[in-house]
């Protein structure tokens, strides 16, 4: 379970939200670009301090304002892919993901794990290729594994279709419902698409609007009906 | 021909680059990276050495590292070491004339590298000290190179602030630059035609090799 309540405050922006997502479950952050989506990653992935708030995942305070709590981006453990993957551009795939291993363990042992992830997203042939050769979507597994390989207990998804073109869009969006789910660890999605709340989330917070409250998605399709926005 | 000079100025500078590669790398770092107060203070004084007269830098070498100054008398009463008016300072004055040159060079690379990577390598677990090593300075490569060929090429020529600290003793400091100034001033000039040409062929050979380096036609 990750609970998250954040409060954070620059220029004329405000972001000020509170929700929860269960193992297993995956919540999209929905809403238009500069409503806080982002930030709020970064404030759960250590990368920004809110002004106040508490990020609390399966009971342990990542951030408590009040208890004057905040780890480092090192020790929460947690998976980062951001909107464009930022995969490493002097590193082969292989290296990329072996990147994100934390234990510290023999180069056999890191090369077993990277190869069952690399077989597992069905990119072996590409082990010793660099970024630059991928296509997008090979570049959201590669980024995907790479947060995979160091065991995180939260993963963190930044828009992570936009850089795949529209024809695999749907084929992927499957895929990776399938293999978010088997994770059984809070997953949070950030997005503006309609199709990406319909296919992989659980449960919705809004953000840029007057919703307060997190929502279950077919709720939030009244909702955008209602506002006409809705495809 | 006595080559002690041409062997002199490719130590000296090699000496001063590796010099300015250690202080330098970790200036750029801060001034690309960090968020300490005085930053600007700290900019402008690693540019100094680019706009000040060379004398004006040769000067302040001699007060800090004579046998008044503050290092000077250290390393005289500690070790019995004098560093002024050997290629030591030499390498000393070269090494601070080409600073902001190693400085401006890296920090531009650092700056061009996406602070998305590190902060993704930190979410991995990383410490800065391994962000620094397997994800900044890699990128950075290219810029850091660069530096060092350009902080040679200019250390192979460097003139005022070397003749102040280290004299022109030959045989013992006369870099070629000063071999140079030296045939001239004594009127040998078969001596200072052929200097002329080995310095200005060698300093050619670096850039064309600086331009394949980086891509770059700048010069």
């Amino acid at each position: 379970m990750l609970q998250v309540t954040v409060e954070k405050q620059w220029g004329a922006f405000s972001l000020n939200k509170s929700w929860q997502v269960r193992c297993g479950e995956i919540i999209g952050l929905f809403g238009p670009s500069g409503s806080g989506k982002t930030a709020t990653l970064k404030c759960i992935a250590g990368l920004l301090k809110p002004d106040a708030g508490a990020i609390v995942l399966n009971g342990k305070a990542l951030y408590h304002s009040a208890q004057g709590i905040c780890l480092s981006p090192q020790a929460r453990q947690v998976g980062y892919v951001p909107q464009d993957y930022a995969l490493f551009p002097h590193l082969t795939v292989f290296d990329n993901i072996s990147f994100g291993i934390r234990r510290s363990c023999s180069r056999e042992e890191k090369a077993l794990v990277v190869a069952s992830l690399l077989k597992k997203a069905g990119l072996e042939n590409k082990k010793h290729s660099y970024p630059r050769e991928l296509s997008g979507g090979q570049k959201q597994r590669v980024a995907l594994l790479r947060a995979m390989a160091g065991e995180p207990r939260v993963l963190l998804l930044d828009e992570p279709l936009t850089s795949v073109d529209l024809y695999w869009r749907h084929t992927l969006r499957r895929e990776i419902r399938e293999f978010l789910h088997d994770l059984n660890i809070p997953v949070v999605l950030v997005t503006h698409d309609f199709n990406d709340v319909d296919v992989l989330c659980d449960t919705l917070a809004m953000y840029g609007s007057p919703h307060k409250e997190q929502l279950p998605p077919h709720q939030a399709g009244a909702t955008f009906y209602l506002a006409g926005l809705r495809r | 021909m006595d080559w002690f000079p041409v062997i002199l100025s490719l130590r000296v500078a090699a000496c001063a680059t590796v010099l300015s590669l250690v202080a330098g790398v970790p200036l750029a770092w801060l001034l690309s990276r960090s968020r300490i107060p005085g930053k600007p203070l700290l900019s402008s004084l690693t540019a100094l050495p680019m706009v000040l007269p060379p004398t004006v830098l040769g000067y302040y070498l001699l007060v800090i590292l004579g046998r008044q100054g503050f290092i000077g008398r250290l390393l005289l009463e500690r070790f019995g070491l004098s560093l002024v008016f050997t290629w030591q300072a030499a390498v000393i004055a070269a090494a601070v004339v080409v600073l902001p040159l190693m400085v401006r060079s890296v920090q531009a690379a650092m700056d061009a590298v996406d602070p998305e990577l590190e902060e993704v390598a930190r979410t991995l677990g990383k410490r800065e000290i391994a962000v620094f090593f397997r994800i900044t300075l890699p990128l950075a490569w290219p810029g850091l190179l660069a530096g060092t060929v350009l902080s040679f090429a200019r250390a192979m020529g460097e003139f005022g602030a070397t003749l102040m600290v280290a004299g022109n003793i030959p045989g013992k400091t006369q870099t070629l630059s000063i071999a140079i100034y030296d045939a001239v001033q004594s009127g040998n000039n078969n001596l200072a035609n052929s200097l002329v040409i080995l310095i200005s062929a060698l300093t050619l050979a670096v850039l064309v090799v600086l331009n394949k380096l980086t891509g770059l036609k700048r010069w």
